[in-house]
């Protein structure tokens, strides 16, 4: 799977530096380069915390209780920023809390706990009980946190990604489709009425005839794309940064790439985005571990439906919803997020065996319990070059995460690969 | 059911996922590729912005590059609505006794600017013009020093931010020019206000040289091209095209400041002693036609027009028609003599003060005299005989040929063409107008008319066209344009126009009606005129036109002096009463100004050799130059 991590890499290293290259010609104008210093010092954290997801040992989140415990975390701060004293509100929505976003650690949050849920519950999810009515209830009440923020976007966001792992998962068909449904249906009762959301319907139907209120934004956005043709104005020449678009550094990043790049930068952006969601798909096919498998996939199409949405969004393909275009927009929360999420994806591909695992046949819980340790793959000492040694330094310092993560794993032995299996991709 | 792992959907929700962002390659075709044109040149429409850069206005400037009016830059205070909208009467506290405005009266400008009328409520109104830097920079220190009656100790976050942006942004200025002026009280009408009119930024001239070349003095503004913000600030990093302005031409007039200053004086003493309605005086110099100076008054503040009855703005001398009077009969001799019809030694009766013929009144009763002296007596009915001696035809053609009928061409606005009926209608009037027209009835000009025909008249017979522009510079100081001396055409024979001189030398002897206008040290020559205002029902009772246009020295005139008054209500309203003194001190000292060397012996001198009681001991009390 080196390929794959290389091409991700390569693609998510790319779409960080293209958006420290945007957010440097926004903040051209500015008399202090401030943002553009917190944008760089995001993506540093980010890329530490890709590091971080690429050096633990995943089955660590895997472990009894750790999932539950991070969506525990998640739900807290999601009803701590609703708490009206404690929130942070800017523009009419209450999502920081002090300087991040609970809702972009809950998407995180519960991707690893479905993917550990689905993994647990493997044989079970076609039941409608186990396979829809506990996990959509949990995701749904999460979701109608962050809903109630408001937030709608990262909510449907989520929604979207839930239904998908739990498809992947083997779901009941029916039962997501009636499901989607009603929650459709609910978003459009919210919206009829929500006069404001229920304007973003109009403008996204007829932008232009909006043009000087509501379709302000919108269409400012589409003249900042358009006016950039084939090559673009060059980074920096841009005119539409100078307060046409609103939220331009966050949710309508890609105006300001379509303008400055051109079609060029915008089909380059877009075929960044198709090969992290490729590879990860890949990465995620590859994965003998339902749990890396869920994870995987389930960050994947995190990733490639918050890009499709931003990018739909600013060239008004989609009604018009506030979620930032990721690696590449402002914002530190999102950032990071992503960035750790990409570790995850990194770190699970290094568990690609060689060779396709065979089925393996199902086996009583009892027999599992019974079965000596011989299987477990021990991570230290697997390789004993340098390198391998440099990694392993800090969790062996950790030891206790290091050490019980191999005894406590929720990987049943016979799902383990065999020790000759394991790569050293370092 | 098929078990985990369900490849199926996973592949199917890749492949979906990768379909939709491949989607969005081929909106970004429709948007960036094939509809580029038309977008960008919307998207243009947004961001283009042009800004007039206004161009210096030039100097006005007297004969001696004395500079008489000039651009200072000052800026004009608007008040910004958005910001002061809840604080508009502590604003107007606040700014008020800077700007010299009562607080109510800004309260007033900036209420109505909130009211949803006349476009509805804006974003900024002005609140004063014209304000000097150093009177805005206090006021700007005082406005970020104010509180704006808020309690700076408590207040709230909202509060602090919109106290903040009071004090920064609650008044605004934009740059430009006003016009400064040597002396506010001269030569009003001549220079003419500098006003922008509502609407324009730009400051044009509403009058006078101001007005005639505003083109020239305004110069041609620059334009910048440049990308704005979306709040409309221009973006000067983003500028992509400039046109420097090209600033206003200086002018040179051909009036003499102290000349001017000199005819000011004597005119304003004389308004003041006889409480005429309006008065006014002309200094031309004959052979080249330069005015050297014209006064005008009751005149109106240069800098604040507005606060003057709109009366006051017209200038008399240039605009105004009224019938000439006496002096006119200049004009009926002149045709005579030039004829050769008759001399000055001709004998004409006067018929003892009334012909019945034509049913003429003189002013005083007169016999048989030489036409010389029925000139200096102002005779209307010996005048009128001579006019019959010429007939209609020919003293029309003269009145014409002394360009009565059309206006003299002086660059200032506002001039008119004379008014004189054909020949052919003079004999359908129930008085004759050929009789009347000997004598300045039946027809209507205007005082630099009748200046510029008297020039014609002294100077050897050439109607000159007055100027008053001497040069043109641009804004480097090259000289664009000079104007040169105009000889228009050649109206009578030099050997006539010595005989003019003659007679007109006449009139101010002693015992003539233009005594009073004597010059101690200097020949001199003029006609008075005392002519009845006249309107479409008839004559005015009472209402009289008084005027002299003089002449010094007789012989070789280096200037021509028209003095005139509306209405003078003090003292007996005569020309040679009232006009020719003020003539008289206004020639004296110009003379002296100018450096002419005396060509006579003061009377006081040569007492033994006048004529007793002839009245010239009265009015020639040794004069000094008025300065």
């Amino acid at each position: 799977m080196k390929r794959e991590v290389a091409v991700i890499l390569f693609s998510v290293g790319t779409l960080a530096v293209t958006g420290a290259l945007t957010m440097n010609s926004l903040t051209i104008t500015h008399p202090t380069p401030s943002l553009l210093y917190n944008h760089i010092a995001y993506i540093g954290l980010g890329f530490a915390a890709l590091g971080i997801g690429n050096l633990i040992d995943y089955r660590w989140l895997n472990r009894w209780r750790v999932p539950n415990a991070l969506l525990v975390v998640a739900l807290t701060l999601l009803v701590l920023v609703l708490v009206p004293g404690i929130g942070t509100e800017k523009n009419h929505a209450r999502r920081w809390l002090l300087f991040f976003q609970p809702s972009e650690f809950a998407k995180l949050a519960i991707i690893i706990w479905l993917a550990d849920y689905c993994a647990r519950n493997l044989e079970f999810m076609h039941l409608r009980r186990v396979g829809f009515t506990k996990p959509v209830l949990i995701g749904g009440f999460t979701a109608v946190l962050v809903f109630g923020e408001p937030d709608w976007g990262t909510a449907v966001l989520m929604g979207l990604v839930m239904t998908a792992m739990l498809w992947v998962a083997g779901a009941p068909t029916f039962h997501l489709v009636s499901a989607g449904m009603i929650g459709i249906e609910l978003v459009a009762h919210f919206l009829v009425r929500n006069s404001d959301k229920f304007t973003r319907i109009l403008v996204f139907l007829d932008p232009w005839k909006f043009a000087d209120g509501d379709g302000w934004q919108i269409v400012h956005s589409l003249l900042a794309i358009g006016s950039g043709g084939l090559l673009g104005k060059f980074i920096g020449d841009g005119t539409h940064k100078f307060g046409f678009v609103p939220e331009q550094r966050t949710d309508f990043v890609m105006s300001a790439i379509g303008e400055e790049l051109g079609f060029v930068g915008c089909v380059l952006v877009v075929l960044l985005f198709v090969n992290i969601v490729v590879a990860g798909a890949r990465i995620a096919w590859r994965m003998a571990d339902p749990f890396a498998r869920f994870l995987a996939f389930g960050i994947t199409f995190l990733i490639g439906t918050q890009a499709f949405i931003n990018i739909g969004v600013a060239t008004s393909c989609l009604p018009n919803k506030g979620i930032p275009l990721p690696f590449v927009s402002y914002g530190g929360s999102n950032m990071v997020v992503a960035l750790a999420g990409i570790g995850l994806l990194v770190n699970l591909a290094r568990y690609a065996p060689l060779v396709p695992v065979p089925e393996l046949p199902k086996t009583e819980r009892k027999a599992a319990a019974e079965s000596a340790p011989v299987f477990i793959a021990r991570r230290s000492g697997t390789c004993a070059c340098p390198a391998c040694k440099a990694r392993n330094w800090f969790p062996g310092k950790l030891c206790w995460i290091y050490k019980t993560s191999a005894n406590e794993s929720a990987l049943r032995p016979w799902q383990r690969a065999p020790m000759r299996s394991v790569r050293c991709d370092t | 059911m098929k078990s985990a792992p369900h490849y199926h959907r996973q592949l199917f929700l890749t492949i979906l996922l990768v379909c939709g962002l491949a989607a969005l390659i081929g909106r970004f075709y429709l948007l960036q590729i094939r509809w580029h044109d038309d977008i960008a040149a919307e998207a243009d429409k947004f961001s283009r912005t042009r800004r007039l850069i206004q161009p210096w206005r030039g100097e006005i400037r007297d004969r001696n590059s004395q500079p008489l009016a000039w651009s200072v830059p000052v800026v004009d205070v608007y008040a910004n609505l958005v910001v002061c909208k809840d604080h508009v009467e502590s604003v107007a506290r606040v700014a008020g006794p800077f700007l010299g405005v009562e607080h109510r009266r800004l309260l007033k400008s900036m209420y109505e600017g909130l009211l949803p009328m006349d476009g509805g409520p804006k974003d900024a109104v002005i609140l004063k013009r014209n304000v000097s830097i150093p009177e805005w920079e206090s006021l700007r220190n005082a406005l970020t020093n104010s509180n704006f009656g808020m309690d700076v100790e408590r207040l709230s976050r909202r509060e602090r931010a919109a106290l903040t942006s009071l004090r920064k942004h609650a008044l605004f200025v934009r740059e430009t020019q006003m016009r400064e002026y040597l002396t506010g009280d001269s030569l009003q009408h001549v220079i003419g206000a500098v006003m922008c009119s509502p609407g324009r930024l730009t400051p044009e001239g509403h009058g006078g040289i101001e007005l005639r070349f505003n083109e020239l003095l305004s110069g041609k503004p620059g334009y910048c091209f440049s990308r704005k913000s979306a709040r409309g600030e221009e973006l000067l990093f983003q500028r992509y095209e400039h046109a420097a302005p090209v600033n206003g031409s200086s002018i040179d007039l051909t009036i003499d400041f102290n000349i001017q200053r000199i005819a000011e004086a004597a005119l304003g003493d004389a308004m003041d002693r006889t409480g005429a309605k309006s008065g006014a005086i002309v200094i031309m110099d004959p052979t080249t036609g330069e005015v050297l100076a014209l006064a005008c008054l009751p005149a109106f503040d240069l800098r604040n027009p507005h606060a003057a009855p709109v009366d006051w703005w017209r200038h008399h001398p240039v605009s105004t028609q009224y019938e000439p009077g006496s002096t006119f009969k200049l004009i009926t001799l002149v045709a005579a003599l030039d004829l050769g019809l008759v001399s000055l030694d001709h004998r004409v009766n006067c018929e003892r003060g009334y012909w019945a013929r034509v049913k003429l009144h003189d002013h005083k009763a007169f016999g048989i005299q030489t036409l010389r002296d029925a000139f200096g007596n102002s005779s209307d009915v010996g005048l009128a005989k001579i006019a019959f001696v010429i007939g209609p035809e020919r003293l029309y053609h003269c009145v014409t040929n002394f360009g009565f009928d059309r206006a003299t061409g002086i660059a200032l606005p506002g001039e008119p063409a004379g008014y004189v009926p054909h020949w052919t209608n003079w004999a359908v009037h129930d008085n004759h107008l050929l009789a009347r027209v000997a004598f300045g009835q039946g027809l209507r000009v205007t005082q630099l008319q009748m200046t510029v025909a008297y020039c014609a008249a002294v100077n050897g017979g050439q109607l000159v066209r007055p100027l008053l522009v001497r040069q043109i510079e641009n804004a480097d100081g090259e000289v664009v344009q000079t104007a040169n001396p105009t000889i228009i055409r050649r109206v009578i024979r030099p050997e006539t126009s010595a005989l003019a001189r003659e007679a007109l030398a006449v009139v101010t002897r002693p015992g003539y009606t233009g005594w009073r206008a004597n010059l101690n040290y200097w020949t001199c020559g003029g006609k008075t005129s005392t002519a009845q205002k006249s309107t479409t029902k008839g004559y005015i009772s009472g209402a009289l036109y008084c005027g002299f246009i003089g002449h010094a020295p007789a012989d070789k005139p280096r200037m021509v002096i028209s003095v005139a008054f509306d209405e003078p209500r003090n003292g007996s309203p005569s020309g040679g009463a009232i006009a020719a003194p003020v003539f008289k001190d206004v020639a004296e000292a110009v003379l002296a100004y100018l450096g002419v060397p005396p060509d006579k012996l003061p009377d006081s001198d040569r007492r033994g050799l006048q004529l007793a009681g002839s009245g010239a001991g009265r009015g020639n009390k040794p004069a000094h130059a008025m300065q």
